[in-house]
């Protein structure tokens, strides 16, 4: 009985876990969605210090709920929007930053609870 | 996270069901959910190790999840018969009152050949020889002779026999077992005076072994050069 009730307390405890770091999860990349969403749409007066900021913060906890694939991939793509800040290339800026969106909005769907991500 | 949390019950789950209903024949030493557990246990413990990308949530959790699965379908089993048949299976007669049926037979799947060669692992070369023949849930099939056919036991002949109890290892390596002193019936202190009484030591005994009838075994740990 002592095991059995052990055994249902992890299980509670390993459900609410899972079901707050996911809700957790969501809301940070919305938050980043919306920084993203904050830079200029072209490269004029574009700086990417509060999304880096903010990206520092909660990337550790990412590290534990998603793949690292996805971390790397956002900081690939931030490295590339930072060169293209500092270079002034237009053209690589506006597809960097939509790239960050969504590569942001990818992750957001794949920890969303969903019918079709499950099967 | 939660997609696979859920992945994870929804595979389990249809993984028992994958195995009960594949026959007893797959199972082998293990129940059902045992031998699912081992399979999963192993193969999630080992995507972490060699990809790096996954972060070790992936299989700590799934794992946890399983394990506490398994313990409340264990305890749910043991105290649910219907539930350990629907997760287990049932035994399931082979041979009964020497009469072998053969629609259960090939309920399980199993041909005549494995049937012969399962009873001649069980020493048995002469199916007629059977009176009852049981596919136990974990898959291995218990035989019960004929009683004209069964070895000769001491009952059978009306004789009466002693008890062959298991001698207790009261040291081991220079190590008293406490658990064997107290089921032998013996105390420390009388362990004590009989090694005394000898002139040997605790920690210079390999073994000392007493039988159910008192005989005493003292083997002495071998000098090291």
């Amino acid at each position: 009985m002592k095991i059995f009730i052990i055994a249902l307390i992890i299980l509670i405890v390993l459900s609410s876990s899972v079901i707050l770091s996911t809700r957790s999860t969501v809301s940070m990349c919305n938050e980043l969605i919306k920084e993203a969403e904050a830079l200029p749409r072209n490269i004029t007066g574009a700086d990417v210090s509060a999304f880096n900021i903010k990206w520092k913060e909660y990337k550790p906890f990412f590290c534990i709920t998603v793949s690292h694939k996805e971390t790397d991939a956002i900081d690939d793509t931030l490295t590339k929007l930072s060169a293209d800040i500092k270079s002034g290339y237009e053209e690589g800026y506006v597809f960097s930053r939509e790239a960050l969106i969504s590569t942001l909005e990818r992750l957001k769907n794949s920890e969303s609870l969903s019918f079709d991500r499950i099967f | 996270m939660i997609t696979v949390f859920i992945r994870t019950i929804i595979i389990y789950v249809f993984l028992i069901a994958a195995i009960r209903f594949s026959g007893k024949r797959q199972v082998g030493e293990l129940e059902p959910t045992e031998l699912i557990i081992t399979m999963m246990l192993s193969e999630l413990a080992s995507y972490p190790i060699l990809d790096k990308d996954i972060p070790l949530s992936y299989a700590i959790i799934p794992i946890a999840l399983l394990l506490c699965a398994e313990l409340i379908i264990s305890y749910v089993s043991l105290h649910s018969p219907t539930f350990k048949s629907l997760i287990a299976g049932k035994p399931s007669y082979i041979i009964m009152n020497g009469k072998l049926s053969q629609k259960e037979l090939s309920r399980q799947r199993l041909c005549l050949s494995e049937l012969l060669c399962a009873l001649r692992q069980n020493g048995i070369s002469d199916i007629a020889d059977v009176d009852c023949a049981v596919l136990e849930e974990s898959g291995k099939l218990s035989v019960f002779l004929k009683p004209e056919k069964a070895p000769i036991t001491p009952e059978r002949l009306g004789v009466q026999s002693e008890r062959s109890d298991v001698a207790h290892l009261l040291i081991i390596d220079g190590r008293v077992s406490k658990d064997s002193l107290k089921n032998s019936g013996w105390t420390l202190s009388r362990l004590d005076g009989e090694l005394k009484g000898r002139g040997i030591k605790t920690k210079d005994v390999f073994l000392f072994s007493l039988s159910a009838d008192g005989k005493i075994l003292i083997i002495p740990k071998e000098k090291q050069k």
